[in-house]
């Protein structure tokens, strides 16, 4: 393909839109120009929409990129659309202005558009008659999902059906399909799309009462030590990192990267007087135990900060939950267990982590030890999958009590938080917990040998039978689940069974009951491209999505709640989830879900939210005041915002910069979120997961190695989007990993060969392990300039490439109390296939390089 | 740190300076007189020599006009422009020239193995322009021949790969940076069309002023 060489100018009189980026947790403040092709602005200040003299300067978010730049269709007219960073917010605006990364500098690449590869844009609804997916009006579509919630329903109760439906595409959607899910039909089979149940993703530290997006992104501005653990940070949350951790750098502050890969940010922390800790995969908990032990032993526990504001006594925690009484430590008990165990003594640790013992009491003094003046350091805790989809429990609960021992939270400077992954607009609609309570078939049993129902790994009731009619929104469990290759294998053989012979709705319902009572399964996918899980669907519903009609709502990882705009139309008769929703709900008998937009949608949602850490009923309250609807008010916060919760003080509208402030200031909770506002200890106990550790563990004698997998900085989740971007996509025009070159040697691969990554014993704890297995081209580099991103034993691959998908061969290993899987603890065989045809064209130089 | 960056930055300009001064081009980065009103913590992302190593042209003097619209020159067409000679350049060297328009900073180098686009005997020079495609700081001062990429840029970190036409390796860019399109005749070197947008240009030919090409043979 040929460049652009060049890019119109927005005229004055262009629209501007005010938004968040499409893509990651950073949510970086956005802006969109739309106006009529033929139109052009001047290259002087008061010539053009953005007051600047061009060619822009740098740095100062203004310049336009051919990435930036469409031109869309409608109503026979054709508009230009800019979509840029916006250069007047707190979040991309701190070292350089309008700043953002290469997945969000492309999002006009991704507008739907003839100028764009958007084509396969989902654009009526269809249903598979006669084996092959056809065009259907809504109306016959939305009769039919009714029918296949129906007719799973009257076999199996509410439990016939599943839901799997995305955390992050707006707060309206997901409302509105929870609703659906839990108060129409009752069902406990709920998964979010990167995990099987309706889980705390972190459970060590939710159940202890933290919070995991508790800073304010400056916060690593203020920091004396910002520790990032399992996370790529430049690559994944890059403004983030170099827009805020930078500052904090340039400050003074240590940055330390725990990861078993040497990445750009290990490299940029190393350069920086700081450190990387380069553990073995699936070892976090270990370390960090072995981390807080050092500190117990010099005792540098911050006694003033756990004796306020953690649970003393055994029975307050025992009254918290059952979560809480199983795993729940008073300070002593913690205490005990981590002194009495050997496996953390930092000698110990260094056997099984292969973190030397030196530096890991040397990253506890920088964390742990108060100066002469008895300051304490303030630290920063950021994580994000390397460590959540290890061990989740012991992951978890082991960072947090890093948190609680050193008091590093709550105050400039301190605090956790997640990295994040997408943005965040899940709020929930319906009786969860009361679904789950009365109709989950999935209980924990406790040491006390008390059974505990909790919420179902749907992707395993899927896979037996349970679940009937399985309705997938804006996700692709195919590929994004655990042990994916023996799931499509399930999938597609239960819905393989009869099929109807024409679209009268009488005969799609006798067709799928035929199938179900024979065991098979209909499949309902609510999406906007079609993915891997559409070639197994029954039912095809198109959707609109970012930037399309409604005005919609989310937050970041710092909580920063903004408005999305919609400045376009959708494709075809493609219609907002919300609508998809309420339309099932009405022909399920729903009388509340008539809504006329996403505004009323989220104005019933505000004028309830009065309590908790994502509460808004203030911002309601202060635009009724103002005779305005709630998306109104947002709407005059543009691309800034306002930190949850919002909070009325004096009559004011006011946002909150960090949670877990000594001072409460969440609506309705203590300091910390448990019922006394006292945070909680977590017992770390590695016995618990020993012996599944032992067994997902390469196995030499197989020629096995790690085969970890995760985000790259250009390829967004699924890539939903970024295959159809030239510019972005032909630097991984197929999935790769990333070999260590001993391993290379040793298999007899090198740089641009295609190769199988194969595992035929993929654990399983529901049952016979499973074969797994998937393609990828070797990415090698010899002698890279600052060291080896993977170390020798270990490989690293992108998370869910379409067609080349590392979950299967990742793990049936769900922690048996809150079961979240740990896909990143997969090893495979690396096997040469041959040469691949992008051997020359790729490019394999280091990825590496920090600034030195 | 983005400052020692800057600082190898400028000790490479010098060096290489020293082999190319009488082929920079006349005038300055259109970022230079900006550059006082960058945060403070922000790294200069032209190197300041630029102003001192080079004689602006008669044209640079006169006051500049208050729009840049008022200042266009228009090129309609690419120019064919003289920048070295293929016997002066070795391996490893990194020399700035300024095309198609006096603002323009552009980097010729050779990298010692084949590259994509590249000329000479061993189809190994190559020239890119030196605004970083993410947010246009100048990345002249991070070209590593001998790696064949640019970068880490000064200013977000982003690396291009030189080999394989200005490919972003890695970061924060969306864009390939602009390829210079190049000529060998008679041992010489020229420059004859910029394959990419310039950052901060809504088109390559447009506010700014021409170079003169250099008369061919
Ligand atoms: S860092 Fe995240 S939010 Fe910011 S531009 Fe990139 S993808 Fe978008
Ligand atoms: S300007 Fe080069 S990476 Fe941002």
């Amino acid at each position: 393909m040929s460049h652009h060489t060049d890019v119109p100018i927005p005229p004055t009189s262009a629209e501007r839109h005010s938004t968040a980026c499409r893509y990651c947790i950073v949510g970086c403040g956005y802006e969109v120009f739309k106006w009529p092709v033929g139109e052009e602005g001047g290259p002087s200040a008061d010539e053009n929409a953005f007051g600047i003299d061009f060619p822009a300067q740098a740095l100062g978010g203004n310049g336009i990129t051919t990435e930036m730049h469409t031109v869309i269709e409608e109503n026979g007219e054709e508009y230009n659309v800019i979509v840029k960073p916006d250069d007047d917010n707190p979040v991309n605006n701190q070292w350089s202005s309008g700043d953002h990364s290469v997945r969000g500098g492309s999002i006009a690449q991704t507008l739907y558009s003839p100028e764009n590869d958007t084509e396969d844009r989902l654009k009526y609804p269809q249903i598979r008659i006669g084996g092959t997916l056809q065009p259907v009006d809504w109306e016959t579509a939305i009769e039919a999902v009714a029918r296949a919630n129906e007719l799973a329903m009257d076999r199996n109760g509410p439990n016939g059906v599943g839901q799997k439906l995305y955390f992050y595409q707006f707060v309206e959607n997901t409302y509105a399909g929870t609703k659906l899910h839990f108060d129409v039909i009752g069902s406990p089979n709920w998964g979010g799309h990167n995990r099987p149940a309706l889980t705390p993703e972190n459970p060590g530290m939710r159940n202890a009462g933290l919070w995991q997006f508790a800073y304010d992104y400056e916060d690593t501005q203020k920091a004396d030590n910002v520790v990032m653990v399992g996370a790529e940070f430049y690559e994944n949350k890059s403004i983030i990192f170099q827009e805020h951790i930078q500052l904090g750098v340039q400050d003074g502050a240590t940055p330390v990267h725990i990861d078993p890969r040497q990445t750009f940010t290990s490299n940029y922390a190393q350069n920086n007087d700081g450190m990387h800790l380069q553990l073995e995969v699936g070892t976090d908990a270990v370390l960090l135990s072995s981390v807080a032990r050092h500190i117990l032993e010099q005792g540098w526990e911050n006694t003033e900060f756990i004796e306020q504001w953690t649970m003393r006594e055994r029975s307050t925690i025992d009254d918290e939950g059952w979560y809480q009484k199983e795993f729940g430590q008073t300070f002593e008990e913690y205490q005990e267990a981590i002194l009495d165990e050997p496996r953390y003594k930092p000698e110990n640790a260094a056997e099984i982590t292969g973190i030397p013992a030196e530096d890991i009491r040397s990253f506890a003094e920088l964390i742990g030890k108060p100066d002469e003046n008895g300051e304490r350091p303030n630290t920063v805790f950021l994580w994000e999958k390397g460590l959540i989809w290890g061990f989740s429990h012991e992951n978890s609960a082991a960072l947090g009590n890093l948190v609680l021992l050193t008091g590093s939270v709550g105050r400039p400077g301190a605090g956790l938080s997640r990295g994040g992954g997408h943005q965040e607009g899940f709020w929930m609609g319906g009786p969860a917990g009361e679904a789950i309570g009365e109709h989950s078939t999935q209980t924990f049993t406790t040491s006390d040998g008390e059974e505990v129902t909790i919420a179902p790994d749907t992707d395993e009731r899927v896979r037996n039978g349970e679940i009937l009619h399985w309705h997938v929104i804006g996700c692709d469990p195919v590929r994004g689940s655990y042990n994916t290759q023996q799931l499509r294998n399930a999938v597609r053989e239960r819905t393989s069974g009869p099929q109807p012979q024409s679209a009268e709705v009488e005969e799609i319902a006798r067709a799928w009951a035929e199938r179900m009572d024979q065991g098979g399964m209909v499949l309902t996918n609510q999406e906007i491209y079609p993915r891997t899980t559409t070639e197994f669907a029954d039912i095809v519903l198109p959707a609109t999505t970012w930037g399309e009609e409604s005005d919609y709502h989310r937050w970041n990882g710092e909580r920063r709640l903004r408005q999305y705009s919609g400045f376009m139309e959708g494709p075809g008769e493609a219609k907002p989830d919300w609508e998809i929703f309420s339309l099932i709900g009405q022909e399920m008998g729903a009388t509340d879900m008539d809504w006329g937009s996403a505004e009323e949608i989220f104005e019933e949602i505000a004028s309830e939210a009065d309590h908790g850490v994502h509460a808004i009923k203030a911002i309601h309250d202060k635009a009724q005041e103002e005779g305005k609807t709630t998306a109104e008010k947002v709407s005059e916060m543009d691309t800034t915002g306002i930190q949850l919760p919002a909070r009325l003080e004096d009559g004011e509208l006011v946002g909150t910069d960090r949670v877990h402030q000594p001072e409460e200031k969440v609506p309705g909770s203590g300091r910390f979120f448990t019922s006394t506002g006292d945070a909680i200890f977590m017992q770390v106990d590695w016995n618990r997961v020993e012996d599944v550790f032992e067994e997902l563990k390469p196995d030499p004698s197989n020629n096995e190695i790690w085969v970890t997998n995760g985000r790259v900085n250009r390829l967004w989740q699924n890539l939903y989007s970024h295959t159809r971007d030239p510019q972005i996509i032909k630097r991984f025009k197929q999935n790769f990993i990333e070999l260590n070159p001993a391993d290379a040697d040793r298999i007899g691969v090198e740089a641009g060969d295609l190769v199988e990554i194969r595992n035929d014993d993929v654990y399983n704890m529901y049952g016979e392990n499973t074969e797994g297995s998937f393609t990828a081209i070797a990415y090698v580099t010899e002698d890279p300039p600052q060291g080896q991103i993977v170390p020798e034993g270990t490989a690293f691959t992108y998370w869910l490439y379409p067609g080349q998908v590392a979950n299967d061969i990742a793990p049936a290993y769900l922690d048996p109390a809150n079961p979240n899987p740990s896909y990143k603890l997969a090893a495979g065989e690396v096997v040469r296939l041959g040469e691949s045809e992008l051997k020359e064209e790729m490019s394999f130089q280091a990825r590496n390089i920090a600034p030195e | 740190m983005p400052d020692d960056d800057i600082d190898k930055a400028r000790r490479r300009f010098l060096q290489t300076t020293g082999a190319g001064a009488t082929l920079v081009l006349a005038g300055c980065s259109a970022f230079d007189s900006d550059s006082e009103e960058t945060p403070t913590e922000t790294p200069d992302p032209t190197p300041t020599e630029t102003q001192e190593e080079t004689n602006p042209s008669e044209s640079e003097t006169e006051d500049p006009p208050e729009s840049p619209s008022g200042q266009v020159e228009q090129l309609d067409a690419y120019p064919r422009v003289k920048i070295a000679s293929v016997s002066e350049l070795s391996t490893g060297d990194v020399v700035e020239f300024k095309y198609p328009l006096q603002e323009q900073s552009n980097f010729l180098t050779r990298l010692g193995e084949q590259a994509w686009d590249g000329v000479g005997p061993d189809g190994d020079i190559v020239a890119f322009n030196a605004l970083c495609t993410h947010a246009g700081c100048n990345v002249a001062g991070s070209v590593e021949p001998e790696d064949s990429r640019a970068g880490p840029c000064p200013c977000h970190y982003t690396s291009f790969d030189l080999s394989k036409g200005g490919l972003v390796n890695m970061g924060q860019a969306t864009s390939d940076l602009p390829q210079i399109e190049l000529e060998v005749d008679g041992g010489d070197i020229y420059a004859t069309y910029v394959e990419g947008l310039v950052w901060g240009y809504h088109n390559n030919l447009r506010t700014g002023t021409p170079i003169e090409a250099a008369q061919s043979d």
